[in-house]
This record gives C-alpha cells, structure tokens and sequence, in this order.
C-alpha cells in the first residue's frame, strides 16, 4: 500500500482549470501491452487508459503493426499511446479486428490457415 | 523470409514477434516491439503495485478533481471513500489470462492496488462524487465553503 499525501494547492500551478483550456503536442506514452496466444490467433491487450475509440488507429504497413490511441486530458493536453510491433507471417493481415473498453484495448491478430496446427489422421493399411 | 524463434520450447509455428531495437533484448521472447524501451527498460519502468494508478490532481478553486488511471477495472471493481481529510481509492480485478489462451508476454500491471491521499484541503465528504470512463476514474471534491476562494474589497482611505 502506498500512502500518498498530496498537497493541491501546490499542484494548482501546474494544472489548474482555470487558465482554460491548453493544447499541446501530444505527449507519446508507451502503452504496456500483454500478448496471448492461441491456435487461432494472438491476442494483444494494451492499456489505454482514457483513450476514445475514434481516436484509436491500428496499421499493417508491411509486416510492421502500429497501434495508435489519443486520451485527450480535461486540461486540453493530449497522450498519445503508440506502440509498433514485427508482426509474423504467420498473421492473416485482412482478418485483424479490436476492441476497445474500459481504457483497454484488445486486438485480435488471426493466424492463416495454414499456419494452425493440424492434426494429422494416422491410416492403418 | 522467415523468421522464428522457436528454439525455445514454443513450437514448430512459434509467431516471430521479435525487437528491431528493444534495450531487454531476449531471444526467449517471442514478441517485442519496435520502440526503443528506454521507458520500459530504466529500472522501475514496471511499476510495483504500490505505485499505481497514476494520478492527477487539480484545483478548480471549488472543488479538487483526482484523475486516476485504472485501465481494465470496471465500476464494480473500484472503492472509493473518505474518511477524516483521508481519500482512499481501492480497486481488485482478475488478472488471469483470457480463457484458452496462453500468456506470451505481460507488462500490464497488478491487478489490485490501494492509494490513500491525505487532502489539504477541507472538502465536503457527502458531496464526493466518482465516475469510470474509459478506464479513467475521475473524483469530485467540493470544497467546504471555508476552503474556498475569495476576493477581498480593497478599500481606498
């Protein structure tokens, strides 16, 4: 447990409301990310939080995977979480889909057909 | 061209998720990203439980607004109350794998933390209002009256 004081007073300086709103570059945050496998696909599961789902960008240039979320702060400030990974061949690049809730979003990478495992039937002659 | 990290024990289809330029380069790992992880790598980067969620708190001279992220909790999962100027904010989620699938890599944090913040400030206890959106809790804490901003006439002599 942690035991946290804050002192708000001091934090008005920097964030207060009332100077309005302010717009600033986006601040590029390294979202944490877990990755699931099954036979059928990976799973990836990022955190972003506060992140709208129109803001949400996921690209396959290559076999390069780039995901993409804006959380745009009350003060106006904008975090960008991006993260870019090697995708193997073995993903079936027309068959990605995500979803995103509660700040987390989750995307489905589909392996080919012919990249699952399969069971080979064994014939006695 | 293909490339796979299968000699590890993960299998004859072993998907080559690897780093170009990761600073805790592990062959072992079967899925990296691209960034460069200074962020991840520096010590601490993977934050004890203790120190989630990251919060944010501003002063709108009436009341205080606490910002906590709390990605992948849902409503029911979170406890806030306030006690004696004390805000304690709990919250518990499952952080097993989703069902059928096997964990490759996990960075995301603990499932459960707790955060106690002492307030400076005399806010009104039975008016603390709490909403989730988008894995961020945002908590509102009208100030006492006392506690409040206020001008001063100056008077000329």
């Amino acid at each position: 447990m942690t035991v946290a004081s804050t002192n708000p007073i001091a934090s008005e300086n920097k964030s207060t409301l009332a100077h309005g709103p302010a717009v600033n570059a986006p601040r590029t945050v390294l979202p944490r990310v877990d990755v699931y496998e099954n036979t059928d696909e990976l799973l990836l599961v990022a955190d972003v939080p506060g992140a709208t789902s129109e803001s949400v960008n996921i690209r396959l240039d290559e076999a390069r995977l780039t995901l993409s979320a804006d959380y745009t702060r009350v003060d106006g400030s904008i975090v960008r979480y991006q993260r870019a990974f090697q995708v193997p061949e073995t993903i079936d690049a027309d068959q990605i889909t995500a979803q995103l809730k509660d700040g987390v979003l989750q995307v489905h990478l589909r392996k080919l057909e012919k990249a699952k495992p399969r069971t080979i039937a064994v014939t006695a002659n | 061209m293909l490339m796979r990290w299968n000699n590890h024990g993960f299998g004859g289809f072993a998907p080559g998720f690897w780093a170009v330029n990761d600073l805790q380069r592990d062959l072992g790992r079967l899925f990296q990203s691209f960034d460069d992880s200074r962020t991840f790598a520096a010590p601490g980067w993977q934050a004890a439980a203790g120190a989630e969620p990251k919060l944010k708190v501003s002063d709108t001279a009436d009341e205080l607004r606490v910002y906590a992220e709390v990605p992948g909790f849902r409503a029911e999962d979170i406890q806030v109350s306030f006690d004696d100027g004390v805000l304690e904010i709990r919250a518990q989620r499952s952080d097993a794998a989703p069902e059928g699938y096997v964990a490759q890599r996990r960075e995301r944090g603990s499932s459960s933390f707790s955060r106690r913040l002492t307030l400076q400030v005399r806010v009104d206890g039975e008016k603390i209002e709490a909403e989730l959106k988008n894995g961020i809790l945002e908590l509102r804490l009208p100030k006492q009256a006392e506690a409040r901003p206020r001008s001063i006439a100056v008077k000329a002599t």
